[in-house]
Protein backbone atom coordinates (compact mmCIF):
# COMPACT_ATOMS: atom_id res chain seq x y z
CA UNK A 1 0.00 0.00 0.00
CA UNK A 2 0.88 3.71 -0.42
CA UNK A 3 0.33 6.71 1.64
CA UNK A 4 0.95 10.38 1.12
CA UNK A 5 1.74 12.44 4.73
CA UNK A 6 2.95 15.85 5.75
CA UNK A 7 5.16 15.94 8.03
CA UNK A 8 6.38 18.92 10.19
CA UNK A 9 9.91 19.23 11.88
CA UNK A 10 10.76 21.20 14.66
CA UNK A 11 14.48 23.57 14.72
CA UNK A 12 15.35 21.06 17.55
CA UNK A 13 15.12 17.68 15.32
CA UNK A 14 16.70 19.17 12.46
CA UNK A 15 20.10 17.71 13.18
CA UNK A 16 19.13 13.89 13.02
CA UNK A 17 19.11 12.28 9.95
CA UNK A 18 15.80 11.55 10.47
CA UNK A 19 14.72 9.86 7.59
CA UNK A 20 17.81 7.80 6.24
CA UNK A 21 17.55 6.81 10.05
CA UNK A 22 13.71 5.45 9.31
CA UNK A 23 14.81 3.92 5.92
CA UNK A 24 17.37 1.65 7.67
CA UNK A 25 15.45 1.10 10.38
CA UNK A 26 12.13 0.19 9.09
CA UNK A 27 11.31 -1.83 5.96
CA UNK A 28 9.95 1.21 4.02
CA UNK A 29 9.62 3.15 0.71
CA UNK A 30 9.93 6.81 1.26
CA UNK A 31 9.44 8.81 -1.69
CA UNK A 32 10.01 12.72 -1.09
CA UNK A 33 7.26 14.64 -2.98
CA UNK A 34 8.22 17.96 -1.46
CA UNK A 35 10.52 19.28 1.57
CA UNK A 36 11.18 22.87 2.61
CA UNK A 37 13.80 22.04 6.08
CA UNK A 38 16.03 25.02 7.40
CA UNK A 39 18.10 23.93 10.22
CA UNK A 40 17.33 26.98 12.23
CA UNK A 41 13.56 27.19 11.65
CA UNK A 42 12.71 23.64 11.01
CA UNK A 43 10.14 23.24 8.20
CA UNK A 44 7.72 20.50 6.17
CA UNK A 45 8.14 17.34 4.13
CA UNK A 46 5.93 15.89 1.82
CA UNK A 47 6.66 11.90 1.96
CA UNK A 48 4.99 9.11 -0.05
CA UNK A 49 5.21 5.81 2.47
CA UNK A 50 5.36 2.42 0.47
CA UNK A 51 4.98 -1.17 1.76
CA UNK A 52 3.33 -3.59 3.96
CA UNK A 53 0.65 -1.96 6.18
CA UNK A 54 2.79 -2.99 9.06
CA UNK A 55 6.01 -1.12 7.95
CA UNK A 56 3.82 1.68 7.36
CA UNK A 57 2.24 1.56 10.68
CA UNK A 58 5.83 1.10 12.37
CA UNK A 59 7.31 4.09 10.10
CA UNK A 60 4.54 6.43 11.84
CA UNK A 61 5.76 5.10 15.38
CA UNK A 62 9.56 5.89 14.50
CA UNK A 63 8.28 9.29 13.05
CA UNK A 64 6.08 9.91 16.38
CA UNK A 65 8.57 9.24 18.51
CA UNK A 66 11.67 11.37 17.25
CA UNK A 67 8.97 14.05 17.96
CA UNK A 68 7.95 14.47 13.85
CA UNK A 69 4.58 15.89 13.62
CA UNK A 70 2.52 13.80 10.77
CA UNK A 71 -0.50 14.37 9.03
CA UNK A 72 -2.08 12.13 6.66
CA UNK A 73 -3.03 15.11 3.87
CA UNK A 74 -6.16 13.74 2.92
CA UNK A 75 -7.64 14.81 6.58
CA UNK A 76 -5.98 17.77 6.53
CA UNK A 77 -7.41 19.20 2.83
CA UNK A 78 -11.17 20.34 2.76
CA UNK A 79 -13.02 20.69 -0.12
CA UNK A 80 -16.59 22.26 -0.33
CA UNK A 81 -17.85 20.12 -2.94
CA UNK A 82 -21.74 21.45 -2.50
CA UNK A 83 -20.53 24.64 -3.40
CA UNK A 84 -18.50 23.75 -6.65
CA UNK A 85 -19.35 24.47 -9.82
CA UNK A 86 -17.64 21.57 -11.83
CA UNK A 87 -15.32 24.48 -13.77
CA UNK A 88 -11.89 22.41 -13.75
CA UNK A 89 -9.68 25.65 -13.02
CA UNK A 90 -8.07 23.51 -10.46
CA UNK A 91 -7.23 20.62 -12.54
CA UNK A 92 -5.13 23.43 -14.27
CA UNK A 93 -2.09 23.03 -11.66
CA UNK A 94 -2.92 19.84 -10.14
CA UNK A 95 -0.02 17.23 -11.30
CA UNK A 96 -0.58 14.92 -8.27
CA UNK A 97 -4.00 13.88 -10.47
CA UNK A 98 -5.71 14.11 -7.07
CA UNK A 99 -8.23 16.53 -9.11
CA UNK A 100 -9.75 15.79 -11.95
CA UNK A 101 -13.04 15.56 -14.16
CA UNK A 102 -15.23 12.63 -14.82
CA UNK A 103 -16.97 11.40 -18.08
CA UNK A 104 -19.99 13.27 -16.66
CA UNK A 105 -17.96 16.81 -16.75
CA UNK A 106 -17.40 16.25 -13.00
CA UNK A 107 -14.64 17.49 -10.40
CA UNK A 108 -13.20 14.25 -8.57
CA UNK A 109 -11.15 14.89 -5.82
CA UNK A 110 -9.29 11.65 -4.52
CA UNK A 111 -7.49 13.06 -1.68
CA UNK A 112 -5.03 10.53 -1.14
CA UNK A 113 -3.53 11.40 -4.12
CA UNK A 114 -2.80 15.12 -2.71
CA UNK A 115 0.90 16.14 -2.06
CA UNK A 116 -0.40 19.73 -0.52
CA UNK A 117 1.12 21.75 -2.81
CA UNK A 118 -1.34 24.04 -2.68
CA UNK A 119 -1.72 25.37 -6.48
CA UNK A 120 -5.30 24.94 -6.25
CA UNK A 121 -6.22 27.15 -3.24
CA UNK A 122 -5.80 30.12 -5.65
CA UNK A 123 -6.62 28.43 -8.67
CA UNK A 124 -10.19 27.57 -7.37
CA UNK A 125 -12.38 31.16 -8.59
CA UNK A 126 -14.77 29.82 -5.80
CA UNK A 127 -12.02 29.44 -3.13
CA UNK A 128 -13.50 25.78 -2.52
CA UNK A 129 -10.24 24.25 -1.01
CA UNK A 130 -8.21 24.97 2.29
CA UNK A 131 -5.75 23.66 4.39
CA UNK A 132 -5.15 22.73 8.24
CA UNK A 133 -1.48 22.03 8.91
CA UNK B 1 -39.84 21.40 -44.41
CA UNK B 2 -40.37 24.68 -42.49
CA UNK B 3 -41.82 25.13 -39.35
CA UNK B 4 -42.17 28.51 -37.53
CA UNK B 5 -41.83 30.00 -34.21
CA UNK B 6 -46.01 30.18 -33.56
CA UNK B 7 -46.30 26.80 -34.89
CA UNK B 8 -44.08 25.81 -32.29
CA UNK B 9 -45.07 27.63 -29.16
CA UNK B 10 -48.78 26.47 -30.36
CA UNK B 11 -46.79 22.99 -30.05
CA UNK B 12 -45.77 23.57 -26.72
CA UNK B 13 -49.14 25.20 -25.41
CA UNK B 14 -50.66 21.99 -26.43
CA UNK B 15 -47.86 20.19 -25.18
CA UNK B 16 -47.37 17.97 -28.04
CA UNK B 17 -43.85 19.90 -28.78
CA UNK B 18 -40.83 17.80 -28.50
CA UNK B 19 -37.72 19.43 -26.84
CA UNK B 20 -34.35 17.90 -26.47
CA UNK B 21 -31.04 19.00 -24.54
CA UNK B 22 -28.00 20.01 -27.12
CA UNK B 23 -26.25 16.42 -25.69
CA UNK B 24 -29.13 14.63 -26.66
CA UNK B 25 -29.51 16.08 -30.58
CA UNK B 26 -25.96 15.48 -31.05
CA UNK B 27 -26.94 11.79 -30.22
CA UNK B 28 -30.08 11.70 -32.54
CA UNK B 29 -27.13 13.52 -35.23
CA UNK B 30 -25.36 10.24 -35.58
CA UNK B 31 -28.70 8.25 -36.78
CA UNK B 32 -30.64 10.73 -39.04
CA UNK B 33 -30.36 13.06 -41.53
CA UNK B 34 -31.20 16.88 -40.76
CA UNK B 35 -34.36 16.59 -42.52
CA UNK B 36 -35.63 13.90 -40.23
CA UNK B 37 -34.04 15.84 -37.65
CA UNK B 38 -36.17 18.56 -38.56
CA UNK B 39 -39.39 16.83 -38.35
CA UNK B 40 -38.57 14.74 -34.98
CA UNK B 41 -37.53 17.90 -32.72
CA UNK B 42 -39.22 21.36 -32.82
CA UNK B 43 -36.90 23.19 -29.87
CA UNK B 44 -33.13 22.06 -29.04
CA UNK B 45 -31.76 23.70 -25.49
CA UNK B 46 -28.35 24.91 -25.92
CA UNK B 47 -26.49 26.77 -22.59
CA UNK B 48 -23.06 28.12 -20.74
CA UNK B 49 -21.62 28.24 -17.87
CA UNK B 50 -19.06 30.13 -17.72
CA UNK B 51 -16.66 33.43 -16.00
CA UNK B 52 -18.12 36.69 -18.25
CA UNK B 53 -16.18 39.29 -16.58
CA UNK B 54 -18.35 42.23 -19.11
CA UNK B 55 -20.88 41.72 -16.49
CA UNK B 56 -23.08 44.02 -14.42
CA UNK B 57 -26.49 45.43 -13.24
CA UNK B 58 -28.27 48.91 -13.53
CA UNK B 59 -29.58 49.40 -9.76
CA UNK B 60 -32.08 52.18 -8.72
CA UNK B 61 -32.12 52.24 -4.69
CA UNK B 62 -35.52 54.78 -4.35
CA UNK B 63 -34.82 58.40 -3.06
CA UNK B 64 -34.09 59.51 -0.01
CA UNK B 65 -35.35 62.05 2.04
CA UNK B 66 -34.44 64.80 1.53
CA UNK B 67 -33.65 63.63 -1.85
CA UNK B 68 -30.19 63.40 -3.08
CA UNK B 69 -28.16 62.48 -6.01
CA UNK B 70 -26.10 59.42 -5.16
CA UNK B 71 -22.87 60.67 -7.21
CA UNK B 72 -19.99 58.52 -5.30
CA UNK B 73 -21.41 55.25 -4.39
CA UNK B 74 -20.11 52.50 -2.70
CA UNK B 75 -22.11 49.01 -2.38
CA UNK B 76 -20.17 46.66 0.46
CA UNK B 77 -17.07 48.84 -0.20
CA UNK B 78 -17.35 48.34 -3.66
CA UNK B 79 -17.55 51.21 -6.01
CA UNK B 80 -20.84 51.52 -8.27
CA UNK B 81 -20.55 54.01 -11.49
CA UNK B 82 -23.09 57.16 -9.88
CA UNK B 83 -23.05 59.38 -13.17
CA UNK B 84 -26.35 58.60 -14.55
CA UNK B 85 -30.07 60.26 -12.98
CA UNK B 86 -30.28 60.54 -9.26
CA UNK B 87 -30.93 57.03 -7.90
CA UNK B 88 -29.66 54.90 -10.30
CA UNK B 89 -26.24 53.68 -10.81
CA UNK B 90 -24.24 50.23 -12.26
CA UNK B 91 -22.03 47.76 -10.52
CA UNK B 92 -19.75 46.48 -12.64
CA UNK B 93 -18.79 42.37 -11.91
CA UNK B 94 -14.35 43.24 -12.41
CA UNK B 95 -14.82 46.47 -9.78
CA UNK B 96 -12.79 45.19 -6.41
CA UNK B 97 -13.49 46.42 -3.30
CA UNK B 98 -11.11 48.72 -2.13
CA UNK B 99 -10.60 46.57 0.89
CA UNK B 100 -10.21 43.35 0.11
CA UNK B 101 -8.96 42.08 -3.54
CA UNK B 102 -11.16 38.84 -3.70
CA UNK B 103 -14.55 40.72 -3.44
CA UNK B 104 -16.01 42.59 -6.32
CA UNK B 105 -18.88 43.71 -8.19
CA UNK B 106 -19.51 39.90 -8.59
CA UNK B 107 -19.65 39.00 -5.19
CA UNK B 108 -22.42 42.42 -4.52
CA UNK B 109 -24.67 41.06 -7.22
CA UNK B 110 -23.93 36.99 -5.93
CA UNK B 111 -24.85 38.75 -2.55
CA UNK B 112 -28.14 40.56 -3.69
CA UNK B 113 -29.94 37.48 -5.42
CA UNK B 114 -28.98 35.28 -2.16
CA UNK B 115 -30.98 37.90 -0.53
CA UNK B 116 -28.42 39.44 1.43
CA UNK B 117 -28.00 42.54 2.95
CA UNK B 118 -25.70 45.63 1.39
CA UNK B 119 -24.27 48.73 2.25
CA UNK B 120 -24.68 51.43 0.49
CA UNK B 121 -22.93 54.32 0.79
CA UNK B 122 -23.00 57.33 -1.15
CA UNK B 123 -21.84 60.76 -1.49
CA UNK B 124 -22.63 64.39 -3.54
CA UNK B 125 -21.73 67.81 -4.09
CA UNK B 126 -25.59 68.31 -2.67
CA UNK B 127 -27.56 70.91 -5.63
CA UNK B 128 -30.96 73.09 -5.04
CA UNK B 129 -33.14 69.79 -6.25
CA UNK B 130 -31.08 67.34 -4.30
CA UNK B 131 -29.71 68.85 -1.52
CA UNK B 132 -28.80 65.91 0.76
CA UNK B 133 -25.00 65.20 0.64
CA UNK B 134 -24.44 61.88 2.19
CA UNK B 135 -25.93 58.91 2.71
CA UNK B 136 -25.51 55.13 4.29
CA UNK B 137 -27.96 52.26 3.84
CA UNK B 138 -28.78 48.68 4.33
CA UNK B 139 -30.14 47.85 0.86
CA UNK B 140 -31.54 44.10 -0.30
CA UNK B 141 -32.78 43.31 -3.50
CA UNK B 142 -36.42 43.25 -1.85
CA UNK B 143 -35.96 46.77 -0.69
CA UNK B 144 -34.71 48.16 -4.06
CA UNK B 145 -36.81 49.43 -6.91
CA UNK B 146 -35.22 47.64 -9.67
CA UNK B 147 -31.78 45.50 -10.41
CA UNK B 148 -31.42 45.29 -13.81
CA UNK B 149 -28.63 42.81 -15.03
CA UNK B 150 -27.09 44.14 -18.39
CA UNK B 151 -24.17 42.39 -19.44
CA UNK B 152 -22.24 43.89 -22.86
CA UNK B 153 -20.79 41.26 -23.53
CA UNK B 154 -21.74 37.63 -22.93
CA UNK B 155 -21.59 33.70 -24.29
CA UNK B 156 -18.68 34.09 -26.75
CA UNK B 157 -19.06 32.28 -29.83
CA UNK B 158 -15.28 29.96 -29.13
CA UNK B 159 -12.95 31.40 -27.38
CA UNK B 160 -9.04 31.23 -27.99
CA UNK B 161 -7.48 29.06 -25.59
CA UNK B 162 -4.23 29.41 -23.63
CA UNK B 163 -0.77 28.88 -22.42
CA UNK B 164 2.42 30.21 -21.23
CA UNK B 165 5.94 29.85 -22.68
CA UNK B 166 7.88 31.62 -20.03
CA UNK B 167 9.63 30.58 -17.16
CA UNK B 168 7.33 32.59 -14.72
CA UNK B 169 3.59 31.63 -13.54
CA UNK B 170 1.46 33.75 -15.09
CA UNK B 171 -2.09 34.79 -13.07
CA UNK B 172 -4.43 35.37 -15.88
CA UNK B 173 -8.14 35.80 -16.95
CA UNK B 174 -7.59 32.45 -18.64
CA UNK B 175 -6.71 31.18 -15.08
CA UNK B 176 -3.00 30.26 -13.83
CA UNK B 177 -0.80 29.63 -16.52
CA UNK B 178 1.97 27.35 -15.16
CA UNK B 179 5.86 28.13 -16.43
CA UNK B 180 6.88 26.47 -20.08
CA UNK B 181 3.86 25.61 -21.35
CA UNK B 182 2.97 23.56 -17.89
CA UNK B 183 -0.70 23.63 -18.96
CA UNK B 184 -3.56 25.15 -21.47
CA UNK B 185 -6.20 26.41 -20.25
CA UNK B 186 -10.09 26.95 -22.59
CA UNK B 187 -13.23 28.35 -21.68
CA UNK B 188 -16.63 27.34 -24.03
CA UNK B 189 -19.11 24.33 -23.74
CA UNK B 190 -18.21 23.74 -26.88
CA UNK B 191 -20.95 21.87 -28.68
CA UNK B 192 -23.55 22.73 -26.15
CA UNK B 193 -22.81 26.58 -26.52
CA UNK B 194 -25.45 28.80 -27.66
CA UNK B 195 -23.53 30.58 -30.26
CA UNK B 196 -22.19 28.01 -31.96
CA UNK B 197 -25.46 26.18 -32.17
CA UNK B 198 -26.14 29.21 -34.22
CA UNK B 199 -23.69 29.73 -36.61
CA UNK B 200 -25.04 32.47 -38.24
CA UNK B 201 -27.14 33.76 -35.84
CA UNK B 202 -30.13 33.12 -37.88
CA UNK B 203 -32.18 32.00 -34.52
CA UNK B 204 -30.73 34.70 -31.61
CA UNK B 205 -31.12 38.24 -32.65
CA UNK B 206 -32.68 40.98 -30.92
CA UNK B 207 -35.25 40.36 -28.79
CA UNK B 208 -34.97 36.72 -28.16
CA UNK B 209 -36.12 35.03 -25.25
CA UNK B 210 -33.21 33.48 -22.72
CA UNK B 211 -32.60 31.91 -19.90
CA UNK B 212 -30.46 34.01 -17.84
CA UNK B 213 -29.08 33.32 -14.61
CA UNK B 214 -32.19 31.28 -13.59
CA UNK B 215 -34.60 34.24 -14.79
CA UNK B 216 -36.09 34.57 -18.47
CA UNK B 217 -34.13 37.48 -20.19
CA UNK B 218 -33.49 38.88 -23.41
CA UNK B 219 -30.94 39.57 -25.82
CA UNK B 220 -31.26 42.96 -26.39
CA UNK B 221 -28.33 43.69 -28.95
CA UNK B 222 -25.15 41.99 -30.11
CA UNK B 223 -22.20 41.91 -27.42
CA UNK B 224 -19.39 44.94 -27.63
CA UNK B 225 -16.55 42.87 -29.43
CA UNK B 226 -19.06 41.43 -32.23
CA UNK B 227 -17.01 39.74 -34.66
CA UNK B 228 -18.64 38.14 -36.92
CA UNK B 229 -16.48 38.55 -39.75
CA UNK B 230 -13.74 35.74 -37.96
CA UNK B 231 -12.29 33.56 -40.53
CA UNK B 232 -14.64 30.44 -40.10
CA UNK B 233 -13.20 26.55 -40.72
CA UNK B 234 -15.02 24.06 -42.89
CA UNK B 235 -17.53 23.28 -40.66
CA UNK B 236 -18.43 26.99 -40.68
CA UNK B 237 -17.35 27.89 -37.10
CA UNK B 238 -15.05 30.56 -36.59
CA UNK B 239 -11.80 30.13 -35.45
CA UNK B 240 -11.67 31.70 -32.07
CA UNK B 241 -13.62 34.94 -30.61
CA UNK B 242 -16.46 35.46 -33.35
CA UNK B 243 -20.00 36.68 -32.55
CA UNK B 244 -21.08 38.01 -29.07
CA UNK B 245 -24.72 38.79 -27.12
CA UNK B 246 -25.35 41.57 -25.13
CA UNK B 247 -28.36 40.36 -22.33
CA UNK B 248 -30.91 42.00 -19.86
CA UNK B 249 -32.70 40.06 -17.36
CA UNK B 250 -34.17 41.25 -13.49
CA UNK B 251 -31.88 40.31 -10.48
CA UNK B 252 -34.91 39.83 -8.67
CA UNK B 253 -35.75 36.73 -10.65
CA UNK B 254 -32.04 35.13 -10.71
CA UNK B 255 -30.99 32.01 -8.76
CA UNK B 256 -27.52 31.91 -6.82
CA UNK B 257 -27.02 28.41 -8.35
CA UNK B 258 -26.70 30.25 -11.89
CA UNK B 259 -25.07 33.41 -10.78
CA UNK B 260 -21.70 33.05 -9.29
CA UNK B 261 -18.83 35.36 -8.52
CA UNK B 262 -15.22 33.82 -9.46
CA UNK B 263 -11.91 35.10 -8.21
CA UNK B 264 -8.62 34.60 -10.83
CA UNK B 265 -5.81 35.16 -8.54
CA UNK B 266 -4.05 38.58 -9.45
CA UNK B 267 -6.12 38.56 -11.95
CA UNK B 268 -9.55 39.76 -10.02
CA UNK B 269 -13.21 39.36 -9.95
CA UNK B 270 -15.40 38.24 -12.81
CA UNK B 271 -19.16 36.49 -12.54
CA UNK B 272 -20.31 32.97 -13.64
CA UNK B 273 -23.38 33.65 -15.94
CA UNK B 274 -25.53 30.86 -16.63
CA UNK B 275 -27.04 31.32 -20.09
CA UNK B 276 -29.42 29.18 -22.01
CA UNK B 277 -30.97 29.49 -25.38
CA UNK B 278 -33.61 27.19 -27.22
CA UNK B 279 -32.65 27.05 -30.58
CA UNK B 280 -36.17 26.36 -33.09
CA UNK B 281 -35.57 23.98 -35.16
CA UNK B 282 -37.12 25.46 -38.38
CA UNK B 283 -35.30 23.83 -41.11
CA UNK B 284 -33.46 21.74 -42.08
CA UNK B 285 -30.39 23.90 -42.42
CA UNK B 286 -30.56 25.12 -38.84
CA UNK B 287 -30.97 21.04 -37.79
CA UNK B 288 -27.86 20.77 -39.46
CA UNK B 289 -25.82 23.47 -38.09
CA UNK B 290 -27.21 21.93 -34.14
CA UNK B 291 -25.55 19.17 -35.28
CA UNK B 292 -21.96 20.49 -34.47
CA UNK B 293 -19.86 18.33 -32.44
CA UNK B 294 -16.73 19.17 -30.54
CA UNK B 295 -14.41 17.52 -33.09
CA UNK B 296 -16.05 20.61 -35.77
CA UNK B 297 -15.02 23.53 -33.30
CA UNK B 298 -11.77 24.66 -33.40
CA UNK B 299 -9.84 27.09 -32.15
CA UNK B 300 -6.05 28.53 -31.37
CA UNK B 301 -3.58 28.13 -28.35
CA UNK B 302 -1.93 31.57 -27.95
CA UNK B 303 1.09 32.20 -25.89
CA UNK B 304 -0.01 34.68 -23.01
CA UNK B 305 4.01 34.95 -22.24
CA UNK B 306 4.60 36.44 -25.44
CA UNK B 307 3.99 40.10 -26.85
CA UNK B 308 1.18 39.92 -29.13
CA UNK B 309 -0.21 36.58 -28.00
CA UNK B 310 1.30 34.71 -30.92
CA UNK B 311 -0.99 31.45 -32.06
CA UNK B 312 0.79 27.92 -31.27
CA UNK B 313 -1.72 26.07 -33.11
CA UNK B 314 -5.29 24.82 -33.76
CA UNK B 315 -7.26 22.71 -31.78
CA UNK B 316 -10.11 21.27 -31.76
CA UNK B 317 -12.29 20.97 -28.77
CA UNK B 318 -12.44 17.07 -28.62
CA UNK B 319 -8.81 17.06 -28.21
CA UNK B 320 -9.17 19.63 -25.77
CA UNK B 321 -11.58 18.20 -23.41
CA UNK B 322 -9.41 14.75 -23.97
CA UNK B 323 -7.49 16.03 -20.65
CA UNK B 324 -3.97 16.48 -22.97
CA UNK B 325 -3.15 18.35 -26.51
CA UNK B 326 0.51 17.30 -28.11
CA UNK B 327 1.87 20.79 -28.26
CA UNK B 328 5.32 20.97 -30.61
CA UNK B 329 6.00 17.38 -29.45
CA UNK B 330 5.21 17.20 -25.88
CA UNK B 331 2.16 16.20 -24.41
CA UNK B 332 0.53 19.35 -22.49
CA UNK B 333 -2.63 18.79 -19.85
CA UNK B 334 -5.91 20.89 -21.12
CA UNK B 335 -8.08 22.43 -18.46
CA UNK B 336 -11.54 24.16 -18.72
CA UNK B 337 -12.68 27.40 -17.04
CA UNK B 338 -16.29 27.13 -17.93
CA UNK B 339 -18.75 24.27 -16.62
CA UNK B 340 -19.72 21.92 -19.19
CA UNK B 341 -21.37 20.17 -16.28
CA UNK B 342 -23.51 23.08 -15.60
CA UNK B 343 -24.00 23.55 -19.18
CA UNK B 344 -25.63 20.18 -19.09
CA UNK B 345 -27.86 21.24 -16.22
CA UNK B 346 -29.12 24.09 -17.83
CA UNK B 347 -29.98 22.64 -21.03
CA UNK B 348 -32.24 20.08 -18.97
CA UNK B 349 -33.73 22.76 -16.75
CA UNK B 350 -34.26 25.10 -20.16
CA UNK B 351 -36.09 22.17 -21.13
CA UNK B 352 -38.18 21.27 -18.52
CA UNK B 353 -39.57 25.11 -18.31
CA UNK B 354 -40.55 24.90 -21.80
CA UNK B 355 -42.25 21.31 -21.16
CA UNK B 356 -44.08 23.05 -18.51
CA UNK B 357 -45.17 25.94 -20.76
CA UNK B 358 -43.63 28.69 -18.83
CA UNK B 359 -40.98 29.54 -21.31
CA UNK B 360 -42.12 30.18 -24.79
CA UNK B 361 -39.82 31.03 -28.05
CA UNK B 362 -39.74 34.13 -29.86
CA UNK B 363 -39.03 35.50 -33.22
CA UNK B 364 -36.20 38.08 -33.30
CA UNK B 365 -37.08 41.63 -33.78
CA UNK B 366 -34.12 42.39 -35.36
CA UNK B 367 -30.87 40.04 -36.79
CA UNK B 368 -27.59 40.83 -35.08
CA UNK B 369 -24.88 42.03 -37.68
CA UNK B 370 -23.03 40.34 -39.84
CA UNK B 371 -19.82 40.26 -41.28
CA UNK B 372 -18.78 42.75 -38.32
CA UNK B 373 -15.43 44.09 -38.10
CA UNK B 374 -13.49 45.02 -34.57
CA UNK B 375 -11.19 47.76 -34.56
CA UNK B 376 -7.85 48.34 -32.39
CA UNK B 377 -7.28 50.98 -30.04
CA UNK B 378 -5.40 53.29 -31.95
Amino acid sequence: MKSIYYLRFHPEITKEPIICNLIKEVAVEVNILRAGIDARKGGFMVIELGGEEASIKNSIGFLTKRRVGIDEISSRIHYDADQCVHCGACTAVCFSGALGMDNESQLVFAPEKCIACSLCLKACPLRLFSFSF
Amino acid sequence: MQKTIKEINQKIKKKQAVIVTAAEFKKLSLKHRPEQLCKKVDVVTTATFGPMCSSGAFLNFGHSSPPMRYERISLNGVNAYGGIAAADAYIGATEESSGNQEYGGAHVIEDLIAGKEIIMKAHAKGTDCYPRRETEARISLGSINEALMFNPRNAYQNYAAATNSTEKTLYTYMGTLLPAFGNVTYSTSGELSPLLNDPDLKYIGIGTRIFLGGASGYVVWNGTQHFTGREKNRHNIPLGPAATIAVTGSLKDMNTRYIRAACYEKYGTSLFVGIGVPVAVKDAATARALSVRNRDIETLVFDYGMAGRPSLGQFNYEQLMSGEIELNGRRIPTASLSSVKMALEICDELRNRILSGSFLLTDAVASLPGNNKIHQLK
